[in-house]
C-alpha cells in the first residue's frame, strides 16, 4: 500500500546509538485513515523510530516526510501536523488540566479552543480534574491528558507509543473508540504496543520490527498467508516467528 | 516480619549496596566527558582535603595553633566534646523531618514487604550508614587531621563518634514514627509546622546569641582565653550536656597507645550498645517508614528536576489560594504561550525562592548604601555607577544560580518540548524569557530602591537602567545554553558529587572563557572608539554616549549570539541519553 497520497512517508530510516544500530534502514507508508501497529521485541527500535518521526530525535539518516513536508527542511511545518503521545507523558508539573490544554492551542495556533477543549475533558473523563495540577495526576490520568491534547490539535498524523499503559478498563475502551474515531476522520496513525490484541483489534497492517529492522509490513490476513504463520493464525504466533523467537511449548 | 538474620547476612546486604554505589561511580567514568569530569572533580577534592590536613594556620578554634602549644589538655577535650555535642544536637533536629526509618525509592517496597524483622531492618539500614558515615566524614578527618595530637588514633574517634550520632538521630527518628510509643502517636501525620518554625527560629536566635557571647567569653581582650573557656565549661549545665561526648573526645585527642586502645574499646562498647538499642526500639514504624521515605523521594524528585532549597519542600495541590489564573502577559502567539506557562510555575510554587531572592537584592542593596560597609566610591556620579555595577553583577549572580525558571526544571519534559512545532531558537528565548524579566524586574526594584533610600539622583543611572535587561538577559541565555550543551540532574548528597564537581569547574571556565572573549572585544572596540573619538576631536561626553551605546549594542549581541547557541544546543539535546 504505497501511494503518492500517503500522509506519512519513512525512507531509509537509521538510528546508531554508538555502535549500537537501533533503526536500520526502515521504510513504510501510512495513508489516510489507516492505523499501523507497530509491533516488536524490547529494543527492537520502535521508540527510537517513533521519537526520530516526530522530530524529538535528530534524523541521522533517511528521509519522513509528513503530509509532504520534509521533516528536515520544513520541521515546523511537519510537526504541525502531527501529534506525539509519548510512553511516558510528562505534563508540566505547574499547568492545570485545562491549562495544558490552553497551552498546546497556543502552541499549534489554535484560536478557538475553548469549547473543544471542554468536549475533550469530557471525552477522555477528565472533567473533574480540569483544575487539577500536571504534577497530582496519576498515571491514567496523564495518559488522557496526553490524548486530549493530541486530539486537540487535530494532527493528519498521529503517533503513539504504548498509548493504552495506566488506562482503566473504562479509560481503554473510551481510547480505543476515540482512535478509531480519529482514523474514520481520515489521519494516519501509527500505534507502537506490546499489547498484540490491542493492535490485533485495532490495526489495518502490521509492521514487525527486530533489532531496528522491518522484518514483516502488511496486514494481518498478508501475515497469515505468509510463512510466518506456520505455527498459527494469531498476531502472537506470527509475532514470535517474525521475531526468531519460539513460542513456549503448552 | 518475622524471621532474624544474623548480622552477617545483614553485613552482606549492606555490602552489596555500598558496592552499588561504588560502581556507579566507576560507570560514569566510561565515557571520554565522564572520564575528565571525574579526575579534575576527584583531583579537585583531594586537593582541598590535602590543603585541609596539612596546613596549619586556619584561625578560629585551632586546637594546637590559637591558644598556643600549651593548651590545657583537659580543654582540648573541652573544645571537642564541644564540637560532637554541637554536631549530635543538629542531627537530632532533622529526625523530625524523617519519622521511622528514611527507605531509598528502590528499597521500600522490597523492604518492608521482605520477611525481615524491624530490628533487622533497621541494622541493615545503620550498616549502610555506616558506610556513608565513612564517605562524609572525611570531611572532617581532614579539618582536623593537622591539629590532632596523634592524628592516626584520632580518626577512630571521629568516625565512632560521627556514627554514633548518626544512629542516635536514627533512634529519634524511630521514636518520632513509632506508634507502639506516646510519642510516635502523637507526632502521627502531624509536622512540627509553626511549633517547629518557632523552635528552629530559637535554636537559631540561640546559636547567634551563644556566637555573640562566645566572642565576648572566647576573644575577650580583657582576660586570658584559657581561663575563660575554663569558666564556661565549669558550668554544671554545659559540663551535662557535653558529658556523653567525653569518651570520643578522649579517643580523638588519645596520645598514647594504651590511652588509645582504652577509649576505643569504651567508644566501641557505646557503638555497639546504642546500635542494638537503636535496632530493638524500632517497634512499629512501617506507616512512619512509609510516609518518610515517599516524601523524600518527592522532595529529590524535585531536586532532580531543578527546584532548588525550599521550593523542593512542598508543592501546591488543588484549590490552593495561590492556584489562580495567570494573564497571559507575553502575548497568544507560541512565544508568548511558552513564556506563559513557565511564568505560571513561577507564580505558583516559588514564593519562598522569590522571598529569599528578593532579601539577598536588599541586602546588596544595604551594602551600597550602607558608608561603613561600602567606603568612599568617589564623587556622586561615580558612586552611583559603582554601587549600581554591585547590585547588577553581584545580584544577576545569585539569581542566575537561585532562580531555575528555565531549562534546568523542564530537562524531565524536554521529549514534549522537542516535538512542539516551533523552531529551537525561538523555543530557547521563550523559555528563558520570563526568568531574565523576573531577575530584571528584581534588580530593578533594588536598583529604585537605592535611589529612594539616598534620594541622590545622578543621570548615568538612566543608562545602567537601560543596560540592566540586556544584561541579564545575555547571562541567562549563556546559562542555560551551557547547560544544554552538559546537561545533569544532580541532586547535592547523593551519589554523583565529584563528577558534578569536576562538570561545574570545567562549565564555570567555559563561561569565563565565553564572557572574557566577548569583554576583550567590547573593551578593544571601546578603546578604538576613544581613540578615533581623539583623534577627531570629538568631546569626552559624546565619547562616553558613544561608548554607552556600543556597550548596550555588544550586549544584545551577546544576548543574541548566546540565544543562537542555546538552539543549536537544545537542537542537539538528545533525550534518550541519561543525564543522571
Amino acid at each position: 500500500m504505497e501511494t503518492n497520497s500517503s500522509l506519512l512517508k519513512v525512507s531509509g530510516l537509521s538510528r546508531a546509538y554508538g555502535t549500537v544500530q537501533a533503526v536500520d534502514g526502515l521504510s513504510f507508508e501510512v495513508q489516510p485513515g489507516e492505523i499501523l501497529g507497530l509491533v516488536g521485541p524490547n529494543g527492537a527500535g520502535k521508540t527510537t523510530s517513533l521519537r526520530t518521526i516526530a522530530g524529538v530525535l535528530p534524523i541521522q539518516s533517511g528521509e519522513i516526510q509528513v503530509v509532504g513536508r520534509d521533516l528536515v527542511e520544513d520541521p515546523i511545518g511537519a510537526k504541525s501536523l502531527l501529534a506525539w503521545v509519548p510512553d511516558e507523558p510528562q505534563p508540566d508539573e505547574n499547568l492545570t488540566v485545562l491549562e495544558h490544554l490552553e497551552f498546546t492551542a497556543g502552541i499549534y495556533g489554535i484560536g478557538d479552543w475553548g469549547e473543544t477543549a471542554h468536549e475533550l475533558l469530557a471525552r477522555f473523563d477528565l472533567t473533574a480534574k480540569a483544575d487539577a495540577l500536571g504534577g497530582e495526576l496519576s498515571r491514567g490520568m496523564r495518559q488522557k491528558l496526553a490524548f486530549a491534547q493530541a486530539w486537540l490539535t487535530r494532527p493528519r498524523v498521529l503517533l503513539m507509543d504504548e498509548p493504552l499503559s495506566g488506562l482503566d478498563p473504562l479509560g481503554i475502551r473510551a481510547a480505543k473508540a476515540e482512535i478509531l474515531q480519529m482514523a474514520a476522520e481520515g489521519a494516519a496513525i501509527v500505534l507502537s504496543s506490546h499489547l498484540l490484541k490491542l493492535i490485533e483489534e485495532l490495526a489495518d497492517r502490521l509492521l514487525i520490527l527486530d533489532a531496528g529492522r522491518a522484518v514483516f509490513t502488511g496486514t494481518l490476513e498478508e501475515a497469515r498467508a505468509s510463512d510466518l504463520a506456520d505455527s498459527g493464525g494469531s498476531l502472537e504466533e506470527i509475532f514470535l516467528a517474525a521475531t526468531g523467537a519460539r513460542p513456549v511449548e503448552d | 516480619m518475622a524471621s532474624t538474620h544474623s548480622l552477617s547476612t545483614l553485613f552482606g546486604l549492606a555490602r552489596l549496596h555500598w558496592r552499588a554505589g561504588f560502581r556507579k561511580q566507576f560507570r560514569r567514568m566510561r565515557t571520554p566527558s565522564g572520564c575528565i569530569f571525574g579526575i579534575i572533580g576527584g583531583g579537585l577534592i583531594a586537593s582541598w582535603m590535602g590543603a585541609l590536613m596539612f596546613s596549619t594556620g586556619h584561625g578560629g578554634a585551632e586546637l594546637k595553633g590559637l591558644m598556643g602549644p600549651a593548651i590545657d589538655p583537659l580543654l582540648q577535650v573541652f573544645l571537642v566534646q564541644c564540637f560532637l555535642t554541637a554536631f549530635a544536637v543538629l542531627s537530632l533536629f532533622s529526625a523530625f523531618n524523617s519519622k521511622g526509618l528514611y527507605l531509598p525509592k528502590g528499597e521500600v517496597h522490597a523492604l518492608l514487604s521482605a520477611p525481615i524483622s524491624s530490628a533487622d531492618l533497621v541494622r541493615y539500614r545503620l550498616l549502610v550508614d555506616a558506610g556513608k558515615t565513612v564517605v562524609s566524614s572525611m570531611v572532617f578527618v581532614a579539618l582536623f587531621w593537622g591539629r590532632l595530637p596523634k592524628p592516626g588514633y584520632g580518626v577512630f574517634g571521629l568516625l565512632l563518634a560521627l556514627f554514633t550520632i548518626t544512629i542516635l538521630s536514627r533512634a529519634a527518628s524511630l521514636a518520632l514514627g513509632n506508634t507502639n510509643l506516646w510519642l510516635g502517636r502523637f507526632f502521627q501525620g502531624r509536622s512540627l509546622g509553626r511549633a517547629g518554625f518557632m523552635i528552629g527560629a530559637l535554636a537559631w536566635g540561640g546559636m547567634i546569641f551563644f556566637m555573640v557571647q562566645s566572642d565576648v567569653v572566647m576573644f575577650g581582650l580583657d582576660m586570658d582565653i584559657q581561663e575563660r573557656i575554663r569558666s564556661f565549661a565549669a558550668n554544671p549545665l554545659v559540663g551535662l550536656l557535653a558529658a556523653p561526648a567525653r569518651p570520643f573526645a578522649e579517643l580523638v585527642l588519645a596520645k598514647t597507645a594504651s590511652g588509645f586502645l582504652l577509649w576505643l574499646a569504651v567508644d566501641v562498647g557505646i557503638l555497639a550498645l546504642v546500635f542494638e538499642l537503636c535496632a530493638r526500639s524500632a517497634g512499629e514504624i512501617r506507616e512512619a517508614t512509609m510516609a518518610t521515605s515517599e516524601a523524600l523521594a518527592k522532595r529529590l524528585g524535585a531536586i532532580s528536576k531543578g527546584h532548588s532549597g525550599v521550593s523542593a519542600l512542598g508543592r501546591l495541590k488543588r484549590g490552593d489560594a495561590r492556584l489562580r489564573r495567570v494573564p497571559r502577559v507575553f502575548g497568544r502567539g507560541k512565544i508568548g504561550t511558552i513564556a506563559w506557562a513557565q511564568l505560571v510555575g513561577v507564580t505558583r510554587f516559588s514564593l519562598g525562592t522569590f522571598l529569599l531572592c528578593f532579601a539577598v537584592v536588599g541586602f546588596l542593596v544595604m551594602l551600597t548604601v550602607d558608608k561603613d560597609l561600602a567606603g568612599d566610591l568617589g564623587p556622586p556620579d561615580k558612586e552611583m555607577a559603582i554601587s549600581t555595577a554591585i547590585i547588577v553583577v553581584l545580584g544577576t549572580m545569585y539569581l542566575g544560580t537561585s532562580m531555575r525558571f528555565d531549562f534546568r526544571t523542564s530537562l524531565t519534559r524536554m521529549e514534549s518540548l522537542k516535538s512542539w512545532p516551533l523552531s529551537a531558537s525561538r523555543l530557547f528565548f521563550a523559555t528563558v524569557l520570563p526568568q531574565a524579566l523576573i531577575m530584571t524586574l528584581l534588580l530593578l526594584a533594588g536598583v529604585l530602591s537605592r535611589l529612594a533610600l539616598t534620594g541622590v539622583y545622578e543621570p548615568v543611572l538612566l543608562k545602567f537602567l537601560a543596560l540592566i535587561p540586556a544584561f541579564v538577559y545575555a547571562w541567562v541565555s549563556l546559562d542555560n545554553a551551557v547547560f544544554l550543551f552538559f546537561p545533569v540532574k544532580f541532586i547535592p548528597g547523593q551519589d554523583g558529587a565529584v563528577h558534578h564537581m569536576g562538570r561545574s569547574i570545567l562549565l564555570l571556565l567555559l563561561r569565563v572563557i565565553l564572557l572574557t572573549s566577548f569583554g576583550v572585544v567590547l573593551a578593544g572596540t571601546l578603546f578604538l572608539l576613544s581613540l578615533l573619538t581623539d583623534f577627531m576631536g570629538m568631546g569626552a561626553e559624546l565619547v562616553e554616549n558613544l561608548g554607552f551605546w556600543l556597550v548596550l549594542f555588544g550586549i544584545l549581541v551577546a544576548g543574541a549570539l548566546f540565544s543562537r547557541l542555546g538552539g543549536l544546543a537544545l537542537s542537539h539535546y538528545d533525550v534518550s541519553k541519561s543525564v543522571s
